[in-house]
Parts: C-alpha cells; structure tokens; sequence
C-alpha cells in the first residue's frame, strides 16, 4: 500500500494552505492512505504510447473575444462581496514591512 | 396547499397555466408552502419567497399581456453552486458562507428569461464534493424515500426536492456523477448532457474538464423542456460548444425500438452489483428487446480503472480551481499573524473534511516527481476510456447499465470511509471522464425491510446525442408505466 510520511504530509498541507493537528491528522493519515492505494491501481494499466486526455471539449483553439467594455466586473457591485474593502481596494494583511 | 397542484407534471403545471386553469401565484404559493413543509429534509439552503412571489407576479402579467415564456411561472429549485445575482449562493461550504454573487448564472438566467421562478437553493455536497449529500456544511440532506437514508450527492437538495414535490424541477451539476447518482437514489429522471452542452458561467468550479450543469425533474418530458431552455452555446464560457440546441421536446415520441441496439458493457454487471439492481435493469433492456431492439454484450475493458483514474484528475483540477479561496477578497477570512498564517487559517476552518482530502490528494498527484506517475497516467487512462466508448458506439446506439451499484444507503454508513464512497461512483464516471451525456430513469423498486427504495436505469449515449436518450427514457416510461415518488408528511 502507498503510503505518506509525517513530513511530506505536513509539507503537502503547508504548500495547500491548509493544518491538520492531532487527532485530525491521525485520522485524515489514515483516509489519504486508503486514497493513495485506490488511485496507485493505476500502475496495473499499460499506457505506453497512449497520448494524455485532457479536454473533451474538442475545441480547435481556445476561441477568443473582442477587446472590449462590458458591463460586468463593475467593481462597486463586486466589493459588496469583499471581505474587507476601503476605497475601491481590498483590504489584505500587511505583506510588506 | 393543494397536493393536486404540487405533484403535477411541469408539462401539466404549464398546461394549466396558459389555460389560465390555475394562477403563477396561486402555483407559487402552493409549491412554497409544500417546501417548507418537507424542510425536514434540509433540502433548500435558502428557501427564496419573496424573489418567488415577485417573479410568480410577473408571469402573471405576462399570461395575461400574451407574452409568456416557455417556463412562465414555474417554480424551480437551484443547486448553490449556481450563482444567482443578489442571492447567497454557498456552495454548502462555509468558505461561501458569506458569499453574495453580483452576477448570474447562465444557466439561471436562461431560465429567469424564460419566465421560471426560483424556490430556493438547493442544499448539496460543499463543493460538489460527494455522493451522498453528507458533505454539506450545513448538514446533510434526507431522501424522501426514507429520510434515514442518503439522497445520494452531490446534487443532493436538487433530487431530493424534486423527488418530494418541493419544486417541478431543479438545476444541478455533474462532474463523476452527481446528477444522475442521486437521480437515481431519489427516483427521479436526472440528465448530464455532453460537456459543452451547458455553459458553466457562473457555477461554482469543482473540476472544470469535468462539471457539466444538468437538470431533475420527476418525467422526461420535464427533464427535456428544462435541458431545452438552459442548454446552449455562451461565449462567456470558452468550453461551450457552438452548436444549435435541438428540439428535444419536439423530438420525443420519436424512438424506433425496431432494430435499436442496445449495448450491455459487461464491466457495470459485475459481482459488487446489487443483484436486485441488476435484474431490474436487464428486466428493462428485455422489455426493450420484446419491442425489437436487441441486446449486444459489449466490452469497456478500462472500466474498472475509471475510479482511480477521475480520483487524480478531478482532485487535481479542484486543487486548482479552490486555490482562489484565500480569505482576501471575498468568502470567510480567519486573520492570522500575516499573510499565509491567514491563508492557512481561512482555509482550515472554510473547508470541510472531503474538500481539504481532495485539496491534498490533488496537489499530491500534481507536485513534482508524482506528476507523470499520477496525473500524466490518469489523462492516459482517459484516453483509453474515450477511446473504447467510442469504439463501442461504432457497434450500438446505447449503452444501458445501472447508474449506482447500491440502494440508498443510511445516512453515515460510509461517513468514515472516502474510499468506500468513491466506488458508489464506478458506473457514473466513465461517461464523465469521456464527456458523453448520460441520463438516469427510474426502473423499478427494492424492498429493505418494510422500506421501499428507487431503483436508476442508465442510459449513456454518443456525444451530443441527449435527444436519442431522452426519447429512449420516455420511450421506458411508456413501457413501465406510471412511477410516482412518494409523497408525504416527515
């Protein structure tokens, strides 16, 4: 079975922006395994040769659109959602000393 | 409220609307006092009153000014994951919580146009994330059928109202199986048309190769009328096909069972099948047989690697699309000391278990050293999955199998056990991987003690053939005969 150590975990859940702390990581360990062995079945399948899928869209190119003013993304009715805005601007934690 | 009004057809409601037989507001107000009253269900997040009453009004006026639209007056319960201007719209997530889109849906909007009137959100898996509707947020949803069961996810609250005559119809999406699963689970007619097919402008995004908007409704006449009014081609969404949309209502009728081919891939009868799952399917496909069409035994050798393989894309394309969710701009912020520690905090409480698990696993399969062995290999199996369906529709017209492996199950059953879950999934995920449009229908009925269960019959079909599948499933409803979901008081 596949299997995660402690440190690729914590490392795994740092890069994610996420924690997991005591009784949580026991528990999500365990499940993260399980998942690991379902998806590493994969090997069993010869896949030599056989080009990725990753659209079914079937699209000849990513279609394109004029260069215009639209009515949307007005920023007034967008920054109603903001969790904190002053002024037309997000308000972010300090990134900068 | 009148039982007579709310367990009408969307086609008789409508029916009855242009005759002026009933009012919009009278239906409205009908169909509103019946949610509240399964509530218990927990199938809305939202129940929409005054937004109802207020478009209820307007189609009112438009019956009478004899400018009705096509869907005028008829109430419809929305998935949360379609973003409706003015409107929480949560996907059963906490990171959403607060969240109050400043624009609509395609989807949505097409049906507003058309004179539809919203109900309410429907309560789902956060994120889409799950086949049971156990993952929400804001608790899980019941299936009307027994409401210690699971409605199956992740469009839970849409089946599950369909189902107990909370609403004629409802929209929801299906990335591995999330229409047509709880279709199934709740007895109700669930489509996923071919990805492309419906814009997802405005939807919340779980795995954006994979979700596809889709509709319930409780015949397939319904589920044709409602597919009709939101499909089509949106240059707001740059994976939409720019095809015309057929006259799928027009079209029923239609079916010639003489000579159909119907294929039976071997690899959906297997022994992890519920037996009385698999008699009433093939108890289907011989009553289709016995009208003329005849049954080929075909094979989709890559089947049993569909799980695992749409376990690596679809968590990988998730852990993509939930990275927006940072606390800065909108959603639920959980300040920290700086920067990252408040990315870290918002997301650790804004996201439930399932998501955080899909969140890892996805970043796992992408980081590097595991991308080619993980992510490369699952978009290869993939393109073995497409490949084979595509080989087989070279040999029939359908393929018939059974949409879930089991019944409804009960609430908590599998709450422990991701993996477990996952495998509900197996019959529903090839179609999504391949992008094919898939319909459930109900086709009989099981017996769990004094307990009586729906039982989906699946029927996946070429690309960009929905109308062949909803003629077919209205073709079964004829032959079956009338199936009601029950209705009652919880």
């Amino acid at each position: 079975m596949a299997e995660i150590s402690d440190a690729e975990l914590q490392k795994l859940a740092t890069l994610s922006r996420l924690r997991f702390e005591g009784s949580t990581l026991d528990g999500f360990r365990t499940q993260f395994d399980n998942i690991l062995w379902l998806i590493s079945q994969l090997k069993e399948l010869n896949t030599e040769g056989v080009p990725p899928l990753t659209s079914t869209a079937n699209l000849p190119s990513t279609p394109e659109r004029e260069d215009k003013v639209t009515s949307s993304n007005n920023r007034e009715a967008l920054q109603k959602s903001a969790v904190k805005a002053e002024h037309g601007f997000y308000v972010v934690p300090k990134v900068v000393e | 409220m009148s039982r007579a009004i709310v367990t009408l057809s969307a086609t008789q409601a409508l029916s009855k609307l242009r005759s002026k037989e009933i009012s919009a507001t009278e239906l409205t107000k009908a169909v509103l006092e019946r949610a509240k009253q399964v509530q218990v269900l927990n199938l809305f997040l939202e129940i929409t009153e005054a937004k109802a009453l207020e478009q209820a009004a307007a189609a009112d006026a438009a019956y009478a000014a004899g400018n009705a639209g096509t869907l005028a007056g008829l109430p419809l319960g929305i998935k949360d994951l379609f973003c409706t201007a003015g409107i929480k719209t949560t996907a059963a997530s906490k990171m959403l919580a607060p969240f109050v889109p400043a624009y609509e849906s395609t989807v949505t909007a097409k049906l507003w146009a058309a004179g539809a009137v919203n109900v309410g959100k429907l309560n789902m898996d956060e994120f889409a994330m799950g086949g049971s509707g156990e993952n929400s947020a804001f608790g899980p949803t019941r299936n009307p059928w027994d409401a210690s069961r699971v409605p199956g996810g992740s469009s839970s609250g849409s089946a599950a109202a369909v189902a107990a005559y909370a609403c004629f119809g409802a929209t929801g999406s299906d990335t591995g199986g999330s229409i047509r699963q709880p279709a199934s689970f709740t007895g109700t007619v669930g489509i996923k048309p071919t990805y492309g097919r419906c814009s997802r402008f405005g939807m919340v995004a779980f795995a954006s190769s994979l979700d596809q908007a889709g509709v319930f409704a409780r015949t397939t006449a319904d589920a044709a009328l409602l597919l009709q009014t939101i499909a089509g081609h949106d240059p707001n969404d740059s994976t939409s096909a720019p095809l015309a949309v057929p006259n799928w209502v027009g079209e029923l009728g239609q079916a010639n069972l003489k000579g159909l081919k119907i294929g039976l891939p071997k690899e959906y009868f297997i022994d992890a099948l519920n037996p009385v799952i698999k008699d009433a399917v093939m108890a289907a496909a011989k009553r289709f047989a016995a009208e003329g069409a005849e049954l080929v035994d075909v094979s989709l050798p890559s089947t049993p690697y569909a799980v695992a393989a749409y376990y690596i894309v679809a968590p990988a394309e998730a852990a993509s699309n939930l990275a927006r969710y940072d606390g800065m701009r909108y959603g639920l912020r959980v300040e920290g000391n700086g920067l990252i520690e408040t990315y870290i905090n918002s997301r650790t409480a804004g996201f439930g278990d399932e998501v955080k698990r899909r969140i890892m696993v996805g970043n796992y399969a992408l980081s590097s050293g595991y991308y080619d062995a993980y992510y490369t290999k699952a978009m290869q199996v993939r393109t073995l999955i497409a490949n084979e369906f595509d080989a087989v529709f070279k040999q029939v017209d359908v393929l018939f199998c059974p949409t879930a492996p089991s019944l409804p199950f009960k609430i908590g059953a599998k709450a422990n056990d991701p993996v477990s879950l996952y495998l509900e999934d197996a019959f529903t995920i090839p179609a999504s991987m391949a992008g094919l449009p898939g319909l459930s229908v109900p086709c009989g009925t099981a017996h769990e003690g004094d307990v009586t269960l729906p039982i989906g019959l699946q029927m996946i079909g070429p690309r960009w053939q929905e109308g062949r599948l909803l003629q077919l499933a209205q073709a079964w409803e004829q032959l079956r005969g009338t199936f009601t979901t029950p209705f009652k008081i919880y």
